[in-house]
């Protein structure tokens, strides 16, 4: 249950908008994660009898991270104000169960808000007909993320390569000794050098992460290329500019330097 | 040892190999092999042929000679190069191809320096050249394929075109044809001679067609038994221009009917190594096309659903190799169907027909799809999709079966999303098959790397620019549970998987981030006989 803590010192947290059945696994995995540093947590609830009457959604919070809740409309600006939305890392936005199958629209509108009063911080919201996500990816959103396209793509994973699900469930848990996918910018002193050279280095230095990918723009541009090919516009010689990131499989997160 | 040292092996060796011996525990086979193949198909025909040439026109023995002498010269070159690039050239010469091979090009080698009096003997043991045609069984499964897919054509095209009852009313148009015009044509010749339109034999049979056919007297005939016959031909032709008409009719109609929804599976098409999916969701389009993207529509897909008879699609192209089977999947008899029992993978979706139906209740339907599939095919790659966690406690029972809960992989993704912001759109590009996005496959150890350690494994992969691929984890699972004991990134000392120093093994699997299934891999010829393998070529 949520402890009482005052919303003023609150920085770098997450914001939560909306309550379902996910928000518990939600917030134990962003406070429990043995990767980083656990993270303080906001959730803003549209409906407090909802809550309330679903004691099975309420996280058990076990580290010293805080979990507050806040009790109002989360498109209200002095809701997201008190959410201290200025100054936090990410916004969740997850789909409200009240308005059932037809969610996707105000949790767009929440998404909006929240994009409008802080456009620095990570949104991520929860879509629930794939069918509009085209049109939600023209607005600000960061990111987005279907329940039904990833059941569609691991079933189709699954019959064709049986057991890749388990390779997918064991990237995504954060429990320790499983990878994860890591995206950070390349440092400096592998500036220009191809995904070639820099897996070479790791391989050879036995490094605890694989380099996998990576993401650079071009023509303003940012295009994402994991596994790159040796021929190409972008191919796994070409040289990596200052604004590159890499894309890496690691137990935690990667510190290249060592490793150079 | 040097990673580009070991492609290069890999690349000159290999190559020769794949050009003579394609499929030879690959999967793969370039352009160039299959056309080493069509020519040395068409030598083997052709230097047959001159044996039978020789008997017939011995004024050009000499020139088939000559070419006997050049078609032996080129299987003589070609079994020398067998020889060499063999996997082990010591034992080669007595495998059964290689005596094959020797016996195709020994007889001209003896005529060359034997005695004339076994000139004719030799020269007919040359017909054992056509034993080499038995080399080109590997082919069978593309034979096996073509086989499947014309059977299964000429079936949906009786089931759909009625061609059965078609067939069935040209038979008995047919026999009272027959019947009724040397009926008519004795009747007449008896009753009235020869002055009776029905007096010619053939005539007769063309005066029938007419009233079979139209329903309308063409030539009247002039006994009165003659009228009673033809009046009775005439009541036959009618009812016969009916039915036909009415099975036109029908056909087109249930044409019509159909158009923009999935074709039903035609009752007597068998399938082998087809897909199965049970059950109907919002999520069953997007399957088949992420199914279809990843196999380009190789094997056929049968939905069985109540719903099977009214799935509406928008592009029917797309759905060429998707039929649908109405019933309730948990009746044997429509598993039966379906071939259940000969499927390569079964997927169950979680139906949503009934909307009143709990999580729970839709789960355990499921699950009871999945048993009942599992008595028909227990060795079957099974993917079940479930709705809630509970269910996967107690689901885990069925051994063998991968189970999908979205929310499960959802609700981590979204954390993960806020860890590591852009991390959503990887594993979408990793979960999505096209031909320029890269996904998780599993292949056994090529040989070149059993005994190496991971590490020099990873430097192969990274310098091998045919195929980009990246290797990621050992997979050490027993053969039917795949995945179910690996390691992704191994790099701490535990659990024998882990330190790039790990040897690998000849019965490990590596995992690797591919664009394709690697043409390298060595591939169970029994597992890819049986469907267990699902590949895009």
């Amino acid at each position: 249950m949520e402890r009482t803590h005052s919303f003023e010192t609150l920085s770098g947290h997450v914001v939560i908008c909306n309550c379902n059945e996910k928000v518990k696994t939600i917030i134990e995995e962003l406070q429990n994660s043995t990767v980083q540093a656990s993270l303080d947590i906001v959730l803003i609830v549209q409906d407090p009898h909802l809550w309330q009457e679903n004691p099975k959604w309420h996280p058990v919070i076990s580290g010293t991270a805080r979990f507050l809740v806040i009790y109002g409309r989360p498109t209200d600006e002095p809701v997201l104000k008190k959410a201290q939305i200025s100054s936090a890392r990410a916004a969740i936005i997850l789909a409200d169960p009240k308005h059932g199958k037809l969610a996707d629209a105000p949790s767009s509108l929440n998404a909006i808000a929240i994009e409008r009063a802080n456009p620095q911080v990570h949104t991520v919201m929860e879509l629930l007909s794939s069918m509009n996500r085209s049109h939600i990816e023209q607005s600000e959103i960061n990111e987005i993320i279907c329940l039904g396209e990833i059941s569609e793509k691991l079933i189709a994973s699954s019959c064709i390569t049986p057991g890749v699900t388990n390779i997918f469930e064991n990237l995504l848990t954060t429990e320790d000794g499983t990878p994860q996918i890591f995206i950070d910018p390349i440092p400096q002193r592998a500036r220009q050098l191809s995904f070639r050279q820099l897996s070479r280095k790791f391989i050879l230095n036995e490094a605890p992460f694989l380099l996998i990918g990576f993401i650079r723009n071009i023509r303003n541009e940012t295009r994402i290329v994991i596994n790159p090919k040796a021929n190409g516009l972008i191919n796994k010689d070409t040289p990596l500019p200052g604004r590159s990131k890499l894309i890496t499989m690691g137990y935690q997160k990667p510190d290249f330097l060592p490793y150079l | 040892m040097d990673s580009k040292q070991f492609v290069k092996k890999y690349t000159i060796r290999d190559k020769i190999f794949e050009l003579f011996e394609p499929y030879g525990g690959r999967f793969h086979s370039t352009p160039g092999s299959l056309v080493v193949d069509f020519i040395i198909i068409v030598c083997i025909l052709t230097s047959c042929l001159l044996i039978p040439l020789g008997y017939y026109y011995p004024e050009y023995d000499a020139f088939f000679w000559q070419l006997e002498i050049g078609f032996t010269a080129l299987f003589c070159v070609e079994y020398i190069i067998r020889w060499i690039v063999s996997i082990n050239p010591v034992t080669y010469p007595f495998t059964l191809f290689a005596i094959i091979d020797f016996l195709a090009i020994m007889p001209t080698l003896l005529v060359l320096h034997g005695d004339y009096i076994f000139l004719p003997f030799f020269r007919g043991l040359r017909l054992l050249r056509l034993l080499r045609l038995l080399k080109f069984i590997r082919y069978r499964i593309f034979f096996y394929r073509a086989y499947i897919g014309i059977r299964n054509w000429s079936s949906a095209l009786t089931h759909h075109y009625h061609l059965r009852q078609m067939r069935l009313l040209f038979i008995v148009t047919l026999l009272f044809w027959v019947l009724g015009s040397n009926l008519l044509y004795f009747t007449e010749t008896r009753l009235v001679g020869h002055t009776s339109p029905y007096a010619n034999y053939w005539q007769a049979y063309w005066h029938i067609v007419i009233v079979l056919v139209s329903g309308i007297e063409d030539k009247e005939p002039l006994s009165l038994l003659g009228r009673i016959e033809v009046s009775f031909f005439l009541l036959i032709g009618i009812c016969f221009a009916g039915l036909v008409t009415a099975e036109l009719v029908s056909i087109l109609v249930k044409k019509m009917n159909r158009s923009g929804k999935i074709q039903l599976k035609a009752p007597a098409s068998q399938l082998h190594h087809h897909i199965v999916i049970i059950s109907f969701n919002s999520h069953l389009f997007d399957v088949i096309k992420q199914i279809n993207a990843a196999i380009k529509g190789r094997n056929q897909i049968v939905i069985v659903s109540q719903r099977g008879n009214n799935i509406k699609i928008a592009n029917p192209r797309q759905y060429k190799k998707v039929s649908a089977l109405f019933g309730d999947p948990l009746r044997r008899s429509i598993l039966e169907q379906a071939w259940i029992d000969k499927a390569s993978r079964v997927i169950i979706l979680s139906s949503d027909r009934d909307e009143k139906e709990s999580a729970l209740e839709k789960d355990n339907r499921s699950l009871m799809k999945a048993i009942a599939a599992l008595s028909f095919n227990p060795a079957v790659h099974m993917t079940v999709e479930l709705q809630t966690q509970d269910s996967l406690r107690y689901a885990s029972h069925l051994a063998g079966v991968n189970y999908i809960e979205a929310r499960e992989f959802g609700e981590r993704l979204i954390g993960q999303a806020v860890m590591n912001p852009g991390v959503t759109e990887i594993y979408t590009s990793l979960m999505t098959y096209t031909d320029d996005s890269s996904e998780f496959y599993l292949i056994p150890v090529p040989k070149e790397l059993v005994g190496k350690t991971l590490k020099h494994a990873q430097l192969f992969f990274l310098d091998l620019d045919d195929e980009s691929m990246i290797l990621v984890g050992i997979d050490r699972s027993p053969k039917p549970f795949p995945a179910t004991n690996f390691k992704l990134n191994p790099v701490s000392d535990e659990d024998g998987l882990s330190s790039p120093g790990v040897i690998l093994g000849k019965n490990d699997n590596l995992i690797l981030i591919a664009y394709d299934f690697p043409s390298f891999a060595y591939v169970n010829q029994d597992d890819l006989w049986k469907g267990r393998i699902l590949l895009r070529h």
